[in-house]
């Protein structure tokens, strides 16, 4: 954590939910499952935080007895990397996750089925929407022009690219007027 | 993140331009000027001084001196720069701070270039030219370690940093964190080192 601190974008990457999988019956702790004063059963599948997860999880990696085993979201599941590897620009990727490289990051170091094809998906699909977002954003074609749908679609970090990208041609062309 | 921003603005870089030197021909005499940054020699008329862009500008816009503009901001030269920006591939050979200094140099002393207007077009389409450019090239350059673009002046440097710096950044996170093999493998060992050091503080 450290820097990431006070940083709401780690915050809310944290918030979002992944599937988990209850190992061992753990008691008292039903009310996770709407089971009020009831044990957790081992096998109950549900979808915690991931800060939850994370620390549940965490023995996970070395190998010893675990509280519950994780699996990719949907976000991060098959048919979406399938589909993110046909054609990165047609996916939304706010509605999967706000924090979507973010979360695919976290659930990288989580899940151990989490393999390297995954992380080459997430950087080819980052690399190809961020150019055609700076694309975007330097030449604007309206608000109602082609690629509105697609700048919808935008996930946050994809946002926070999005408005740097835009303020500097912006703050150019300021500059080469402002004389004149 | 105390400051509004992270990068240089334009205007920030234009400011540094104007420590730059430049060579001017004084009308009026001045003597020594002790700055920060250098001791002026005294400005002696007709005699040929050189002195920072922001001295110039100042003296220019008082009508005490004539600009003489560098070597490569002429016509001829800027036509040889276009056609060459177009043929290649590569980034033609432009002095760091190009853009900049052609900028304040039309904008405060168009009087003392020769054909400001034609020199001014073509300062145009060579950024352009460049900007398509950087364009076309960004999709193979970009990784998560560096970007290598040579002969880009400071100014186009700064255009591109802010969200170029964000793009490298998010790759750095997407794949540094899961890393290859060696990376995974690396990391578990140094785990492992930790726990033994906490066992120690144990016993």
């Amino acid at each position: 954590m450290g820097s990431k601190y006070y940083d709401i974008d780690a915050i809310l990457t944290d918030a979002q939910k992944i599937p988990c999988t209850f190992e061992v019956d753990v008691p008292g702790l039903g009310y996770l499952d709407g089971n009020d004063n009831a044990d957790m059963k081992a096998g109950t599948k549900l979808e915690l935080p991931i800060w939850l997860a994370e620390i549940l999880a965490v023995s996970e990696q070395l190998g010893t007895e675990t509280f519950i085993s994780t699996n990719l979201p949907h976000a991060l599941s098959a048919p979406v990397m399938n589909a993110l590897k046909a054609n990165p620009l047609s996916v939304n990727l706010r509605d999967l996750a706000t924090h979507y490289y973010a979360l695919g990051e976290r659930m990288v170091n989580l899940v151990e089925d989490a393999e390297d094809e995954l992380v080459d998906t997430l950087s080819k699909t980052f690399t190809q929407r961020t150019i055609e977002i700076a694309d975007h954003a330097v030449n604007p074609k309206g608000a109602l022009g082609e690629g509105s749908e697609f700048l919808m679609g935008l996930e946050e970090s994809e946002r926070q690219i999005f408005r740097a990208a835009h303020d500097t041609a912006k703050a150019m062309k300021g500059w080469r007027t402002e004389k004149k | 993140m105390a400051l509004p921003h992270q990068h240089l603005t334009p205007q920030e870089v234009a400011f540094i331009c104007e420590s730059e030197l430049i060579t001017i021909v004084p009308r009026q005499r001045l003597g020594s000027l002790n700055l920060i940054s250098i001791d002026t020699r005294p400005l002696v008329p007709p005699q040929r001084a050189d002195v920072p862009l922001w001295l110039a500008v100042f003296l220019r816009k008082q009508k005490r001196c004539n600009v003489v503009p560098p070597d490569w901001l002429t016509v001829d030269n800027l036509e040889r720069l276009v056609k060459e920006e177009s043929d290649s591939p590569a980034f033609s050979k432009m002095p760091w701070r190009w853009m900049e200094v052609a900028e304040i140099l039309l904008d405060t002393c168009a009087e003392d270039l020769i054909s400001p207007s034609e020199i001014a077009l073509h300062i145009r389409s060579l950024r352009e030219l460049r900007q398509a450019k950087i364009r076309a090239s960004l999709p193979g350059e970009i990784n998560s370690s560096y970007i290598n673009m040579n002969n880009l002046g400071l100014m186009e440097v700064c255009e591109v940093r802010p969200w170029v710096g964000k793009v490298v950044d998010g790759l750095r996170k997407i794949e540094g964190e899961a890393g290859s093999a060696a990376v995974r493998k690396r990391r578990k060992e140094g785990d492992d080192d930790d726990e033994d050091e906490d066992m120690e503080e144990d016993y």
